[in-house]
């Protein structure tokens, strides 16, 4: 592993620009359009000419079109570094720590990673988001479709209720993720959800796939976000507080689903989590921000687990505790309301959500102490992790 | 029998699986040499030595979750009931489960039952595991 010590801090690599598109039921734009877009705003964030790029990094959600098209309708020449990724919901961190090797390596100066999607179609349920496809019923690929399986959403309830069987998890305390989360998309502008919630009206909210409750589950999203990696060296002459990346690390355990393995109780966090705060020299107590991915409650719960927050099973009674979570809470998490309640485009939701705060512009929702930000990325069913440890001190 | 499965057919790598439900048996493959069971979706290495073979079709419940599928009519949802089952034989199996919503299924005996797809003659049956004492009882 990389010890920090020894890259230069100059050449340390840093965040230095975020380019958010218009988030949520946005409609016209497709995803490779939200893609340039988010491109060009996170290039004048960081107060650069498009030019100055010299890498970049490509993916897409569920919408086709997010590829390598990108470099052309950008006019980007003359690229150094220049690839489409895709590791799902890991993908955002993953881009980032490519980035961050390219540009301590020398391999490139300025890195754009972005990713953008549109699955929403105007005059359509935000349920048929997802749905539109249709496979031929044959085969091994059409069993768990027949048989009454429900995508991701059946999927990940049957890893949350392998923990709540294992460790006595509650429902309850898994409304407690939802309802601090919304308290804290009150106060961001960019969430799309933004009335409070009760933990009665999480449990009132119906049942998509036992133990799933709808307020259990992400929104979904059109839009595209990127950000710009340089050296901390070249980010400080630009326009936006840098913000260092500090650690970083992957894990991807090779659950098959097939046999018994970590399923709902272990998730690829528990490597990459502690690989990643290593790499930074901190440990979960100097965390100030958590920014952690929430496609589900129970992935932000099993994360913190894994992250080291609390005891592995003590999740469910560490998020329900009282003052823990929420604005006024002892563990700022997910402070601009996360996937459930701001706006969900995979890793870029944690990812962007956590250079807000790290660069100290989070408005009503802005943590004080925010020097040590942890950003996860989580994709497949618990199948692919990644892990971010950004500071403002180098 | 009162779940519903909706139609599969058969390809070239689930054939030999397929004849097995339609003649009520829940085929795995297994490694000659060491007589390790493996999933019927293992895509085999052309060095390795695997064979079909005749599972017990019994498990019990590794976990479950009720789906709610919302009906056309703005009626009440139809509860259908997933799960993984781990096979007497180790690997796991992911599934329709005939079963009660409001049962506590946690590690749930359970057994095979094959259930037709469809009507039509290329809708193969499909594996459904139900609580193993009931599945008894209807043999």
């Amino acid at each position: 592993m990389t010890s920090r010590r020894e890259t230069p801090a100059r050449r340390r690599a840093a965040i230095a620009g975020l380019g958010l598109t218009e988030l949520g039921k946005v409609y016209g734009p497709s995803a490779r359009q939200f893609a340039a877009q988010a491109v060009r705003r996170a290039a004048a964030d960081a107060g650069i000419g498009l030019s100055d790029i010299d890498g970049l990094l490509v993916s897409a959600g569920t919408t086709p079109g997010v590829d390598l098209s990108l470099q052309v309708d950008l006019g980007l020449r003359d690229l150094r570094l220049f690839t489409q990724m895709q590791a799902f919901g890991s993908t955002a961190g993953a881009m980032v720590q490519y980035a961050a090797m390219a540009v301590e390596a020398g391999m490139a100066d300025t890195v754009a990673c972005v990713f953008a999607d549109a699955p929403l179609q105007q005059g359509k349920a935000t349920g048929a988001a997802y749905g539109g496809r249709r496979t031929t019923p044959t085969g091994w690929g059409s069993l768990l479709g027949s048989s009454g399986f429900a995508g991701p959403n059946s999927f990940y309830a049957l890893a949350a209720r392998r923990h709540m069987k294992t460790y006595g998890t509650t429902s309850e305390q898994l409304g407690a993720i939802a309802v601090a989360q919304r308290a804290w998309a009150a106060k961001n502008p960019l969430a799309q959800l933004r009335d409070p919630i009760t933990l009665a009206d999480h449990q009132a909210s119906r049942f998509i796939a036992e133990p799933f409750h709808l307020l259990d589950c992400c929104l979904v999203s059109n839009g595209g976000a990127a950000v710009i990696v340089t050296s901390a060296e070249r980010a400080a002459t630009m326009a936006q507080p840098a913000v260092q990346v500090l650690g970083w690390g992957q894990a991807h355990p090779g659950n098959s689903f097939r046999r018994n393995d970590n399923l709902g109780l272990v998730s690829g966090a528990a490597q990459s989590g502690p690989a990643a705060m290593e790499m930074a020299g901190v440990t979960v107590d100097d965390i100030d921000v958590a920014e952690i991915y929430d496609c589900y409650t129970f992935t932000a719960l099993l994360t913190l687990e894994d992250y080291g927050f609390c005891g592995k099973g003590e999740g469910g009674e560490f998020v329900a505790t009282p003052g823990m979570l929420g604005p006024d809470g002892k563990l700022a998490v997910n402070t601009g309301g996360g996937q459930l309640s701001s706006y969900y485009l995979w890793g870029m939701t944690p990812l962007s959500e956590a250079i807000i705060q790290a660069r100290g512009q989070g408005g009503e929702r802005q943590v004080p102490k925010h020097d040590t930000v942890l950003v996860s990325g989580n994709g497949g069913i618990l199948d692919h992790h990644s892990t971010l440890v950004l500071g403002t001190e180098g | 029998m009162t779940v519903r499965i909706n139609p599969v057919a058969r390809d070239e790598e689930s054939a030999a699986f397929f004849d097995g439900a339609a003649v009520g048996e829940f085929r795995l493959l297994r490694r000659r040499s060491t007589g390790e069971y493996l999933d019927p979706r293992t895509v085999p290495d052309p060095d390795d030595d695997l064979e079909w073979t005749a599972a017990a079709g019994t498990g019990t419940v590794v976990s479950w979750s009720v789906v709610h599928k919302r009906a056309r009519d703005g009626g009440e949802p139809e509860r259908v009931v997933v799960g993984i089952v781990e096979l007497a034989e180790g690997p796991w199996w992911w599934c329709r489960l005939d079963a009660d919503p409001d049962a506590d299924l946690w590690q749930l005996p359970v057994r095979a039952v094959f259930v037709p797809s469809g009507p039509e003659p290329d809708h193969e049956k499909v594996p459904v595991f139900a609580p193993a004492e009931e599945a008894d009882h209807a043999r």
